[in-house]
């Protein structure tokens, strides 16, 4: 193993990533970590076993640190060779450089950017979550409107920026809120999605991805998809980005009909924003992700029973014809006398929402996602049937969400592979940036098939694809690339759920 | 909207999104918005205080 220090180099977390799967590129590389020196980080590096016994000079939090495991010291050595060499051609602020700008004329400050782009409305800031509700606040008193992408911002700094954004007529979205879609610009991971009159005021990422894909697949089209965020449907935010993205959607002539879709936080806010759909006077589906039990009627909104149901009765409502899905026969494997459990491995938080609330009527069944009656736990194996958010705070402190960087979810799949009493795999794709989200996957999934078939039985795979063809990567051959590993790929992320649901082996089915 | 005028809602849309754009931390959100013919500056982020998170809190009270 060695470790490298690059003193003052910092590198945001998109490029951490590009060097880290570079380095674990190089043959006989067994591990590879590229991160920045703050305290969490290199405690994050002594649990991965990848921290050296001793630092010569310890690391600063501006500090970059890059660590190579391999089997043979020539391993180690080309390694760190290219490490470099693929900073090299990567000065800092390399897209200003790639785009003709002198590196020491790029803006370091938001006034700065300010200066030379004057008109700007609106400031994706993705920085590190610590100093994320600063620069968001900075942003809303320069008059931008903001999408925050970061996580770790906590409720009373999300509070505060909310209300401040309020007093002066602009939005917050998220934190947490890695895709978007405004005046028919696709922001963060959204994807392509077909520009149409369908308005989506979503709580965050995963749900309005599925959402938007859904509506594009089904051949309607969206004006504007807001993710306000997990928890803006709070007593203590009250819906702000939701109702002030509402206002907005009154007086745009691009929407004529509105979806609302809720996880979690408080009935009571989420009905005030019903009403207010419903005052736009267009028509309004609304879902909340794991309602148990009924929602109150409020005139002019529909309430739908998942995510794909409010895509398809908005599409209606829009007055496009939605075909019904057409889904492969569902074959249930010959398992082994031990397999028993389904295992949920997601990276979209409130799919991973629904999917649990699907299964209630499984037990034992746990789950890192708080829900009534269900055990909770972040580890990766448990005895029973078992769903994790790997997207979730817990895993993402100190790490790349598994959107961008797929190795947790890669861990957790080979540890399902291990597992004799696992029975089924249910799993999200949702679309990334360039990288594409199955290559990733594909030693996983196979070790997944093939362990299980040497232990005498099978396990079954189930996905859910998000995204459209429209998208770099092209759902279909997404889907195409799955089945080749014999995943089952349903239309929809609840029809996939279903799916995983009809697969349990005889008497594990639930209630 | 930071300016309250119906005018811009109809040259840069109800969001205000196509007048610009600025992306402070992964420069890769970039990408979407400049592929659609937004204009955007990428503001070369680096944490405050040398990224001590302690430090920068004592120097953000401190302004």
């Amino acid at each position: 193993m060695r470790a490298m220090i690059r003193a003052d180099e910092y590198r945001d977390a998109g490029v951490l990533l590009g060097l880290t799967q570079h380095m674990e590129s190089v043959a006989g590389v067994r591990r590879a970590v590229a991160m920045m020196g703050a305290p969490r980080n290199l405690e994050v590096l002594r649990k991965m076993g990848l921290a050296p016994d001793y630092w010569p000079v310890p690391p600063k939090p501006c500090d970059l640190v890059v660590v190579a495991q391999a089997d043979d010291e020539d391993a180690v050595v080309e390694a760190m060779r290219r490490a470099d060499a693929w900073l090299a051609a990567r000065p800092p602020a390399g897209a200003l450089v790639a785009q003709g700008t002198a590196l020491d004329d790029a803006p370091r400050t938001l006034a700065q950017a300010l200066a030379r782009q004057p008109e700007a409305h609106l400031a994706l800031v993705s920085v590190p979550g610590a100093f994320a509700a600063r620069e968001a606040r900075r942003a809303l008193e320069q008059g931008l409107s903001v999408m925050l992408t970061s996580d770790g911002v906590s409720e009373d700094d999300e509070a505060s920026l909310k209300a401040l954004a309020d007093t002066r007529g602009l939005l917050v979205l998220g934190p947490d809120c890695g895709a978007a879609i405004l005046d028919g610009v696709s922001l963060g991971f959204a994807g392509a999605v077909r520009r149409g009159d369908i308005a989506v005021v979503a709580a965050s990422g995963s749900g309005l991805v599925e959402l938007a894909s859904v509506i594009h697949r089904l051949g309607g089209g969206v004006s504007h998809a807001v993710g306000a965020g997990d928890r803006d449907l709070t007593d203590a935010i009250g819906g702000r980005t939701t109702l002030a993205a509402l206002d907005r959607l009154a007086g745009d002539p691009a929407t004529k009909t509105i979806v609302l879709l809720a996880r979690g936080g408080s009935r009571a806010v989420l009905l005030r924003a019903a009403e207010r759909a419903a005052a736009t006077g267009r028509p309004v589906v609304a879902h909340l992700v794991g309602a148990a039990d009924g929602l109150p009627p409020v005139p002019g909104v529909s309430w739908a029973t998942s995510i794909a149901d409010a895509a398809r009765r908005a599409c209606e409502l829009s007055g496009v014809t939605a075909p019904p899905w057409e889904t492969a026969a569902l074959v249930r494997p010959d398992y082994a006398p031990a397999q028993r459990w389904l295992r949920g491995l997601y990276v979209g938080g409130t799919l991973c929402a629904e999917a649990l609330a699907r299964c209630r009527g499984l037990a034992p069944l746990s789950s890192n996602l708080g829900l009534d009656g269900v055990t909770h736990s972040a580890r990766f194996r448990m005895p029973g049937h078992h769903l994790l958010d790997l997207g979730d705070e817990g895993y993402t402190r100190g790490r790349t969400h598994p959107v961008l960087d797929p190795s947790l979810r890669v861990d957790a799949m080979f540890n399902a592979a291990n597992d004799e009493a696992v029975a089924v795999l249910l799993f999200d794709v949702l679309p990334g940036p360039e990288t594409d989200p199955v290559e990733a996957l594909r030693a996983a999934l196979t070790a997944v098939r093939e362990r299980s078939r040497a232990r005498g039985g099978e396990i079954a795979m189930v996905a859910a694809v998000a995204g459209t063809d429209d998208d770099p990567q092209r759902r279909g051959a997404l889907v195409a690339a799955l089945e080749a590993l014999g995943v089952t790929v349903m239309p929809d992320h609840v029809t996939a759920v279903e799916a995983a649901l009809a697969l349990l082996p005889a008497g594990e089915e639930g209630r | 909207m930071r300016r309250d005028d119906e005018h811009e809602q109809d040259v840069y849309g109800t969001f205000g999104v196509r007048a610009g754009v600025v992306v402070l931390g992964l420069e890769v959100l970039a990408e979407s918005p400049r592929a659609a013919g937004v204009p955007v500056v990428v503001v070369a982020w680096e944490p405050p205080a040398g990224g001590d998170e302690r430090l920068a809190r004592i120097v953000a009270g401190l302004l």
